[in-house]
């Protein structure tokens, strides 16, 4: 919306410079293309997606290898993890809501959401599968450590793939 | 005040912006494609091999239905990687068609 306040102001005061003299075909001709030169300015100034986070990506890479080796610890019993799977819990809803607040960034908070929902088969439906049978198989937990890294990498890709300023 | 050349100009753009646009989606779309491509064939090595641990009783059948929704979801996680990833060249595109617009205008004046 900014994006188009601010051409629409641009060729206001166009048309207005173009009201104080007589204007001629050529100067109306050249001001059309100072229009178009104007347009095509306001249309790359306006970004599609976020830019390169640090902290974003850190966090990510970060809580990659918390959750793996939480998940490890899931042919024990749920209870004796309980009080790691809360904290870890915790530090990835911290990191989702950073994602989601951040500008341009539904991309990746979409991702997160996919990661996270314990309706899904990723990692947050993997920890309510380790509350509800309280153990799980070892062959299990190897494949599923797999599918929930490449997730984190997806994330961590987009995120390193992301403009740099 | 000298005379801009401004056909010149849109003329020069005009063919710099379609070369740009074209390598740019090509590139894009070349490693999107090789991705996707891909995680569907380790998605179908994957099947192979855990289908064999359930006969050997190593994976349950809930267990072999939880990690196909997952490998599921994991290649829906790639897609939108790759939706992200385009968003980013067009902006790349972006930035250089004004890089593009800047130089030209500046040559001229």
């Amino acid at each position: 919306m900014r994006c188009l306040y601010s051409i629409y102001i641009q060729t206001y005061k166009i048309k207005q410079n173009m009201k104080i003299k007589p204007i001629t075909t050529n100067t109306r001709a050249t001001m059309h293309k100072l229009t178009l030169l104007l347009l095509l300015f306001s249309f790359v100034g306006c970004s599609s997606i976020s830019t390169f986070d640090q902290h974003a990506y850190i966090q990510t890479t970060s809580l990659k290898v918390d959750a793996l080796n939480l998940m490890t610890q899931a042919t024990d019993s749920f209870s004796i993890h309980a009080k790691n799977v809360a904290e870890l819990k915790t530090n990835l809803q911290k990191v989702y809501e950073y994602e989601r607040n951040r500008p341009k960034n539904e991309v990746t908070a979409k991702m997160w959401d996919l990661l996270l929902s314990t309706d899904g088969h990723l990692l947050g439906g993997f920890l309510k599968r380790w509350e509800d049978k309280s153990v799980l198989g070892a062959t299990f937990v190897n494949e599923e450590k797999k599918i929930i890294s490449d997730a984190f990498d997806q994330i961590a890709g987009l995120e390193s793939g992301k403009i740099k300023k | 005040m000298a005379t801009i050349d401004f056909e010149s100009l849109l003329k020069n753009l005009e063919d710099a912006i379609s070369s740009l646009a074209v390598s740019t989606v090509k590139e894009y779309a070349d490693q999107a494609k090789k991705d996707g491509l891909n995680m569907i064939e380790t998605l179908k090595t994957d099947i192979q091999n855990w289908s064999q641990e359930v006969i050997d009783g190593k994976l349950s059948k809930d267990d072999l239905e939880f990690l196909v929704m997952s490998k599921k979801e994991l290649i829906q996680m790639n897609a939108l990687k790759q939706a992200g990833l385009a968003l980013v060249k067009i902006d790349e595109f972006k930035n250089s068609v004004l890089t593009l617009i800047v130089n030209g205008l500046t040559a001229l004046i």
